[in-house]
């Protein structure tokens, strides 16, 4: 019965204001294919954001996490909303957010400090690995915004909303995240 | 000599950021023209943002279809209420089989002839011929029966061992909590729900759940939102189990309430709203909290305004640091 459920879906063209609300109200009614439609659509950009956010090995996990919350709260989508992906993002941003108060972001952190091999020679030029290792020293909340904002592009206002935090925090995290990772990549030369 | 730092450097970000629009716009880049500190502090910003954009992980195709079918499937198995493992499911399935073995080879070593008494059915389902399309499955201790459309009587004779009995209809699931009642489904909608003895409790998709009881039959267009029926007795909601609860009893105080309650659901269903019910400890449970959450916002969609207030109130009690704390303190203030 699982397997008869599942289809694949072709790459869709861009979403219009209502897709998503239909897709939402689909999956309030228990429609797995509507859920797969919204995965679809969103699943990449999640997963690029939690690859980031949290760590490669715990991305896969945050975004199925974030899915099968969708599953559970469509019902509370505002249909009026002219897209999903804030909505979406904020889901993730609050099971990322879960995820750290278990510590094993933590762990997981030393960990790759500690076989990432310490090169004294530092590159000219600002490496992939140089931001990874920089980011990965901002704190969470200051790395959040960073990335919702320079990477996903979304305004200080829906960031705002989409963490449950005042406007003021948002501009404040994000300043605080370019001065360190000014001063984090500065140092590693 | 050091240059003394340019008082006008914020603008750099609050420019960027889009916090500067219009004249004051206009103003700061004519500035960055001649600053050089506000000058290098924009090149820094920039080439920053557009590392972070070039080095962002790129797409693991691979991944992302992986990850889709284990996620498609578990939101699967949440839905239908089975294990969300499919190897969980395996594993059950297997020693329930060895079980049967085991209980066969005893039996069998014991030299009992005799014959297992017939598995009484305890649902009976009669449909005028043709009338309806609708199928059933016993499953993992449940009994479901899948009505598509048309009318079907159900007469359900369960003791607290027998599987559950569901109805599955387009838009919700109705559970059987001791009874006989007929449910009509037309056009995808679940039209009528009447119950001649005990109750049933009608889990509507993505909404409320109502807990119908005789005498109360629940009505509904097929082209509006479902609306409760009149004039039924106020029933406590109880969360689905095997064992039925006792009767619903009811009390000639409720006998005059306007309209059942309407009990919000996320996953499960919640008691009615009560200004008597006493908050919960506090809790960090993310799920609790988004049942929390959804039951608010189900309340004050029907315009449910005090009970909806109150929700907000033990949500905040419940849920200190809630990741909606701030949302609800507003819908609190609101109402």
């Amino acid at each position: 019965m699982t397997t008869a459920r599942l289809r694949l879906v072709a790459p869709a063209p861009a979403p219009t204001a209502n897709d998503d609300a239909r897709c939402m109200a689909a999956i309030a009614r228990g429609d797995i294919g509507a859920l797969g439609v919204l995965y679809d659509r969103y699943a990449p950009m999640l997963l690029r954001f939690a690859k980031r956010a949290a760590s490669v090995a715990d991305a896969e996990d945050i975004v199925q996490q974030t899915f099968l919350r969708v599953v559970r709260v469509a019902a509370a989508f505002d249909p009026s909303a002219p897209s999903a992906r804030p909505w979406l993002f904020a889901l993730a941003a609050r099971v990322l957010q879960e995820r750290r108060r278990s510590l094993h972001r933590f762990g997981a952190a030393l960990m790759r400090l500690s076989q990432q091999p310490h090169d004294t020679t530092a590159p000219p030029r600002v490496t992939r690995l140089d931001i990874d290792r920089a980011l990965d020293r901002l704190s969470h909340g200051k790395r959040v915004v960073l990335l919702l904002s320079e990477i996903e592009g979304f305004s200080g206002e829906e960031i705002a909303q989409m963490l449950h935090i005042p406007v003021g925090t948002v501009w404040t995290r994000l300043h605080h995240a370019r001065r360190e990772m000014r001063s984090i990549l500065e140092e590693e030369r | 000599m050091t240059q003394p730092p340019c008082p006008r450097t914020w603008e750099v970000e609050a420019a960027r950021d889009g916090r500067l629009t219009g004249d004051a716009l206009a103003q700061f880049e004519l500035h960055v023209t001649d600053c050089v500190q506000c000058a290098r502090e924009r090149t820094f910003i920039e080439r920053l943002g557009e590392r972070l954009r070039e080095t962002a992980p790129g797409d693991d195709d691979d991944a992302i279809v992986r990850l889709r079918a284990s996620t498609l499937e578990r939101a699967d198995a949440m839905l239908s209420g089975r294990s969300s493992s499919v190897t969980q499911l395996r594993w059950m399935a297997f020693a329930a089989a060895a079980l049967i073995a085991v209980l066969g080879i005893v039996r069998f070593t014991q030299h009992r002839d005799v014959a297992p008494p017939p598995v009484a059915s305890n649902v009976e389902v009669t449909a005028p011929a043709g009338a309806a399309r609708w199928s059933r499955v016993s499953i993992d201790g449940l009994d479901r029966v899948t009505l598509d459309d048309g009318t079907i009587s159900l007469a359900v004779r369960r003791k607290p061992q027998d599987p559950r009995v569901v109805v599955r209809v387009p838009d919700g699931e109705i559970e059987d909590v001791g009874t006989i009642f007929r449910v009509t489904v037309r056009r995808g909608h679940t039209t009528e729900i009447a119950v001649t003895a005990g109750s049933v409790v009608f889990h509507r998709n993505g909404g409320d759940s109502v807990a119908v009881v005789a005498g109360a039959p629940f009505v509904a267009a097929f082209d509006s939102t479902p609306a409760p029926a009149a004039a039924a007795p106020s029933v406590a909601a109880t969360t689905p189990s095997p064992i039925p609860p006792p009767p619903i009893e009811v009390s000639p105080k409720s006998a005059g309430s306007p309209a059942p309650s309407v009990i919000t659901s996320a996953p499960k269903p919640l008691p009615s709203a009560s200004a008597s019910a006493t908050s919960s400890p506090p809790s960090d449970d993310a799920s609790e909290e988004d049942s929390a959450y959804l039951r608010i916002v189900a309340l004050v969609r029907e315009g449910r305004t005090e009970e909806a207030r109150l929700a907000a109130k033990e949500y905040l009690v419940r849920f200190p640091n809630g990741f909606r704390h701030l949302e609800v303190e507003k819908i609190a203030k609101a109402l």
